[in-house]
C-alpha cells in the first residue's frame, strides 16, 4: 500500500467508524425493525383486561355530534371502565395505552379524554368510567371536517401493556406489546347523520 | 503528553458522570427528608411554612360551588382544611400535597376542587384552603396527610410536615354534601 492510499484510509477510518457505530445503536435500539402493527389477543367487550398497573374494560363505542356543550366536530367516544393499580395517582390514562381504530378508514385525530364533571386524574384502586373522544374523520388541511360516506359496522380498540423502566433519574412506565384487540360495534347517535 | 491529558480529561469526565448516576440511584428513597409528625390542629414546620389541618370531613358528596351539581363518589372523599403559614420563600404546594394511606397508596388532591386550594402565599402572609382526596373507603384508618416543600435543584435537608387525620374505618361520613370553603390570604399574624 502506498503512502496515498494509506493517508486516505486513515482520513476516511473514523468518519466510517463512526457511522458504522452509529447504524449499530440505531439497530440495537430497535430502530430498523418493521412498524408494530395491532395483532394481539382478541377480547370481547365488557370483559376486563389486566394490565401491569391497569384494570380496562372496554365498554361501548359511539359514534356523535353532540355532547354536553352542544353541536360539534363528528367524534368517536369509547366508554371505558378503568382502575389504576399503582401505588400513586396519575394525571390522566397515558397516551398509546388505548389506541382506537377505525377498519378501513382513516386515522382518528389524536385527542384528549374527556369525562364531564370529572378531571382525568385516576387515584389507586378507585373503579371509574373514562371517556375516550377523538374526532373523526381528522380534520383537513383546511381545518374543515370531511363528511362520512358509510359509517364503519365496528371499531378496533388496541390496548397496551406497559413495562417499569427505571432509569438513573426517575422512574417511567413504557408502552410495550399489545395485550389485548377488542372489536365492538359503533352505535350511530349523531343526530344529523 | 497532549493525547494522556486528553484520555484523562475524558476519564475525569466519565467518573464524575458515574458519580452522579450512582449519588441520584434510588432518589425516591435517597432524599435525607425528615418529618414533623403533628396531628390535627398542631403545627408543623420546614424549612420555607409552618402549617396545620383545621379541620377534616369525610363524605361521599362534594359541593364546588352553588351554580354546579354535587360530585358524588362510590368511594370516599377525604376533606381537608389547612392553613400554612410562608416564612423566606412563596409557598404554593403545586404538585407537593399527598394523602398516604396506611397500604403505603399515595393519593392526590382531585383537581376539580382546585379552586378552594391554598392560593400562592408569598412570605409574612397565610394562606387558608382545602384539599379533597377520593379514597377507598377501607382505608382511611390511619391516613395521614403530607405537605412537602419544593424540591430544589439540589437535593438539599428538609421536613415534610406530616398530619395525622385521626380517620379509622367507623369515622361517621357526612351525610350531606360538604360544602367547600373560599381559600383566604391574610397576613400573618
Amino acid at each position: 500500500m502506498g503512502v496515498r492510499q494509506a493517508g486516505l484510509l486513515r482520513r476516511w477510518l473514523v468518519p466510517l467508524a463512526a457511522v458504522a457505530s452509529l447504524v449499530a445503536a440505531v439497530g440495537l435500539a430497535g430502530g430498523f425493525r418493521d412498524a408494530e402493527g395491532y395483532a394481539g389477543p382478541a377480547v370481547d367487550p365488557g370483559e376486563e383486561i389486566t394490565l401491569a398497573r391497569w384494570r380496562i374494560t372496554v365498554d361501548e363505542a359511539e359514534l356523535i355530534d353532540s355532547d354536553a356543550f352542544g353541536p360539534g366536530d363528528t367524534r368517536i367516544r369509547l366508554h371505558l371502565t378503568v382502575t389504576l393499580t399503582d401505588r400513586e395517582s396519575t394525571y390522566a390514562l397515558p397516551e398509546g395505552l388505548v389506541t382506537l381504530v377505525v377498519p378501513g378508514g382513516p386515522e382518528p385525530e389524536p385527542g384528549f379524554g374527556s369525562n364531564g364533571v370529572w378531571s382525568t386524574q385516576l387515584d389507586p384502586d378507585i373503579t371509574r368510567t373514562y371517556l375516550l373522544v377523538r374526532t373523526w374523520p381528522p380534520r383537513g388541511d383546511d381545518d374543515a371536517q370531511p363528511p362520512i360516506g358509510t359509517v364503519p359496522d365496528t371499531v378496533t380498540v388496541v390496548v397496551r401493556d406497559e413495562v417499569d423502566a427505571q432509569g438513573p433519574l426517575f422512574r417511567e412506565w413504557r408502552l410495550d406489546d399489545v395485550a389485548a384487540v377488542v372489536t365492538l360495534p359503533l352505535t350511530d347517535l349523531r343526530e344529523e347523520p | 503528553m497532549s493525547r494522556r491529558r486528553d484520555w484523562s480529561a475524558l476519564a475525569g469526565c466519565l467518573a464524575v458522570v458515574a458519580a452522579i448516576a450512582v449519588g441520584v440511584g434510588d432518589r425516591e428513597e435517597g432524599v435525607p427528608m425528615g418529618y414533623a409528625d403533628v396531628a390535627v390542629g398542631e403545627t408543623g414546620a420546614s424549612s420555607t411554612f409552618a402549617a396545620r389541618v383545621l379541620d377534616v370531613q369525610v363524605g361521599r358528596q362534594v359541593q364546588k360551588d352553588e351554580y354546579s351539581e354535587p360530585l358524588v363518589t362510590d368511594a370516599m372523599f377525604v376533606v381537608v382544611e389547612v392553613a400554612a403559614d410562608a416564612f423566606t420563600e412563596a409557598v404554593s404546594f403545586s404538585g407537593d400535597v399527598w394523602l398516604v394511606t396506611t397500604t403505603g397508596h399515595r393519593y392526590e388532591p382531585r383537581p376539580e376542587t382546585n379552586l378552594g386550594h391554598p392560593p400562592f402565599t408569598p412570605p409574612g402572609f397565610t394562606g387558608t384552603g382545602t384539599f379533597v382526596f377520593q379514597v377507598p373507603p377501607d382505608r382511611l384508618d390511619g391516613a395521614r396527610l403530607l405537605l412537602e416543600p419544593p424540591t430544589g435543584t439540589f437535593i438539599t435537608y428538609d421536613v415534610t410536615v406530616r398530619v395525622d387525620l385521626d380517620l379509622t374505618e367507623d369515622t361517621t361520613p357526612v351525610a350531606t354534601p360538604i360544602e367547600l370553603g373560599e381559600p383566604s390570604l391574610a397576613v400573618t399574624p
